[in-house]
């Protein structure tokens, strides 16, 4: 008998495991998914430029870093949480300023442990000041301009603790501040550095297993109640604001809820009608199981760029992605080991030129990657994809092919030139290998047109024959069933 | 080939034994079989009886039948034009056989298990019979909508799920026509019948399962074993 449960356990197992499939390819090898979400292989998309770390300049290591910002000027700043400061490095990597202390009112105070940094539009540096428990916006002199404390939210919940960890500001000067631990959704300070809500909550999952708790927890008593996980929705773990005042914000959470692009109505607008099956999903689409449990995607920074790719970073593959603005896959690169283009602990991304710098909190290093001829073929071609200039991208996207033949947006990509150039046979052919079912109508619906026009004699002789012929020889069957002659009978 | 031949005749054999042997005419293939085949879609309620009270029934056209119920499904999984064929392509043989001749086979004997024990007139030559017959409609429909489906665009999408639609729903009308009149049922019985048939089915591959996964172990463990005294 317990045999017979086992085994009506694991083919249980089994059913709910089948959705999964191990990862095929090598680990370490350059990827990426085509659109039913199977690994395909695929040439390098970034490659490793260079690695900067805290002892190059003669300083203490970077100590559990947290978080990295670029201005305008290209500067970049780093939360170093651990060692309480904040450093300014200029473009050629040469330390500008070291913070360890702002002054308020006057009066020196040293920051502890800052998570967070920022630079706003305004020209004022928001740092999320975590170990003091407030957010402070200071100027060139470290004079602190902005002061943002948790103070009103303890009307929210009493028990409440604010530890800012990451903050971005909008073109408007409001604050946007995730909170550990905060699973109401984003916090949303005013100009007036007062408490204005809170932002876009997450839902709570819905599945059979909430359910059912749902429904157990009749009969719980509260001490019960107490002692088990509450089913809460995920918090939120960092935000960017692009410069149309998008925001997107990642969690680590279920799909359709670990990255979204939210517009001031709260929300969700990435993606598009026409995006691939696998869209939708983020991170590694195929879950690796090692030693039974699966590892699951979860997403720690994003950057959206001005030509709206936004790259992701996931802390269990230690990976970067990158997407466009229709959730189309365009590069996966990094992965989890000691090599230069590998990380320990990816923490944060941000964009300087056309490099990603790629912070690892666990190595306290900075990791510079620059984009190989591909993506840069990928990027041209698409930027000029979504300005409709069709046919200019066409010869990036051959390129990309000659390199990549598993891309299924250079399929698409050819596919939109043919059918703006008004060959619809290879546009089909195209829109087939991409994958496109709604442009591969249109080319088809095109495609039938001329041929019905050109044909059309021919069409009408021959529908007209065929059904002549099919009724003559029904006809002729009944005849023979019902005399055994092959005849016509009247009826 | 003649292996084949023997295993019809074998099959042929067994059914005219169950049959009704009041006309034991020998020929099980001839004019007025082929023709109440075709009388069973203006008129399928006269050839249902037919089928079973006038010794009108076919083994041979029945698995024709099936063999084409097998066909048609690897047709349409290999066939249909692209806008309108969304299944994989791993496995068609095996998805197609098991959802076919397996389906028919699972609920000609399901149905046969569940209604001889609810005053059930139908044998089973009957119900594999009326069960087989009742698939043409579908068989007919999903022709047509695979060559029309090299005319359609998306947007004229609902003119080849419709064409579906009324084949499925035929067939399946023809199926709860088929077992009212092979079983002498009302109308509420068959209803009945059907419901019980479906839940005798699930415990059916329920079981299937369970065992081929009791013979599989048993094999790795024979096998283990093996491999374990030959090293």
């Amino acid at each position: 008998m317990k045999r017979m449960r086992t085994l009506v356990v694991s083919l249980i197992v089994l059913a709910l495991l089948s959705n999964f499939t191990v990862l095929a390819l090598e680990k370490n090898s350059n990827y990426q998914y085509d659109d039913e979400g199977n690994s395909r292989s695929a040439p390098e998309s970034y490659t490793d430029k260079s690695v900067w770390r805290a002892q190059d300049l003669g300083l203490v290591a970077l100590n559990n870093p947290t978080d990295l910002d670029i201005d305008d000027d290209g500067n970049l700043y780093i939360a170093d949480s651990g060692n309480s400061r904040i450093l300014v490095l200029s473009e050629d990597w040469s330390l500008q300023k070291q913070i360890a202390s702002v002054f308020i009112n006057g009066e020196e105070e040293n920051l502890s442990e800052p998570q967070g940094v920022f630079m706003g539009p305004d020209g004022l540096l928001y740092i999320c000041d975590t170990g003091n428990a407030r957010v402070i916006a200071i100027d060139n002199n470290h004079v602190v301009q902005r002061l943002i404390l948790g103070n009103d939210l303890a009307s929210v919940k009493d028990s409440y603790e604010f530890k800012p960890e990451r903050v971005s500001v909008d073109s408007l000067g409001n604050v946007y501040v995730v909170s550990s631990a905060v699973y109401q959704g984003i916090m949303r300070f005013s100009t007036d550095n007062a408490f204005a809500g809170f932002f876009a909550p997450n839902s709570v999952e819905k599945s059979l297993s909430t359910v059912l708790m749902s429904l157990w927890k009749k009969f719980f008593t509260d001490a019960q109640k107490d002692a088990i996980e509450k089913n809460l929705p995920d918090p939120y773990n960092n935000i960017f604001i692009d410069s149309d005042d998008f925001i997107y914000a990642t969690a680590q959470a279920g799909e359709g809820n670990d990255l979204k692009k939210l517009n001031l109505e709260e929300t969700n607008i990435l993606g598009s009608a026409h995006q691939t099956s696998a869209g939708g999903r983020f991170g590694d689409l195929e879950a690796v199981i090692d030693d039974d449990t699966v590892t699951k995607t979860a997403l720690v920074d994003v950057h959206v760029d001005e030509d709206g790719f936004v790259t992701v970073i996931d802390s269990s593959t230690n990976r970067v992605y990158q997407y466009t603005q229709e959730c189309d896959l365009v590069a996966i690169f990094g992965g989890s080991g000691e090599d230069r283009d590998q990380f320990l602990q990816i923490t944060a991304i941000e964009k300087r030129g056309s490099d990603y710098l790629i912070l690892d909190g666990s190595r306290g290093s900075i990791s510079v990657f620059a984009p190989t001829e591909v993506t840069e073929n990928i990027r041209y071609a698409l930027s000029l994809y979504n300005q409709g200039s069709y046919s200019e991208a066409e010869a990036y996207w051959a390129k990309v092919l000659q390199e990549n033949n598993n891309m299924i947006l250079a399929y698409r990509g050819i596919g939109r030139a043919a059918l703006q150039q008004g060959d619809y046979v290879r546009a089909m052919e195209f829109f087939d290998r991409g994958d496109d079912d709604y442009f591969y109508s249109m080319a088809f619906k095109e495609y039938r047109k001329a041929f019905v026009r050109q044909n059309m004699l021919a069409l009408l002789v021959g529908v007209v024959s065929v059904v002549f012929i099919l009724i003559f020889c029904l006809k002729m069957i009944r005849g023979y069933l019902q005399t055994g002659r092959w005849k016509l009978v009247k009826r | 080939m003649s292996n084949v031949k023997l295993l019809i005749r074998a099959i042929r054999y067994k059914f005219d034994s169950l049959r009704d042997n009041r006309d034991s005419d020998a020929r099980d293939f001839t004019r007025e079989k082929v023709s109440s085949l075709f009388r069973i879609f203006n008129h399928p309620i006269d050839t249902f009886s037919d089928l079973k009270f006038e010794n009108k029934a076919s083994v041979t056209i029945s698995l024709i039948l099936l063999a084409l119920f097998f066909l048609t499904r690897l047709l349409d999984a290999n066939l249909t034009a692209l806008l309108f064929n969304s299944g994989s392509q791993e496995n068609v043989l095996v998805d197609s056989f098991v959802y076919t001749v397996g389906l028919v086979i699972v609920w000609v004997v399901c149905n046969w298990a569940t209604c001889t024990l609810a005053n059930g007139e139908g044998t089973f030559g009957n119900i594999w019979i009326a069960t087989t017959y009742s698939v043409l409609p579908y068989c007919l429909m999903t022709w047509l909508s695979i060559g029309l489906s090299y005319m359609l665009s998306l947007d004229e999408s609902v003119m080849f799920t419709t064409l579906r639609g009324i084949g499925v729903l035929w067939s399946m009308i023809l199926l709860f026509l088929g077992m009212m009149i092979s079983h002498q049922y009302t109308v509420l019985k068959t209803i009945v019948s059907v419901f019980l048939t479906l839940v005798m089915i699930v415990f059916c591959i329920f079981l299937i399962v369970i065992i081929y996964s009791i013979v599989l172990q048993m094999w790795d463990f024979g096998f283990s074993i093996f491999s374990e005294i030959m090293s």
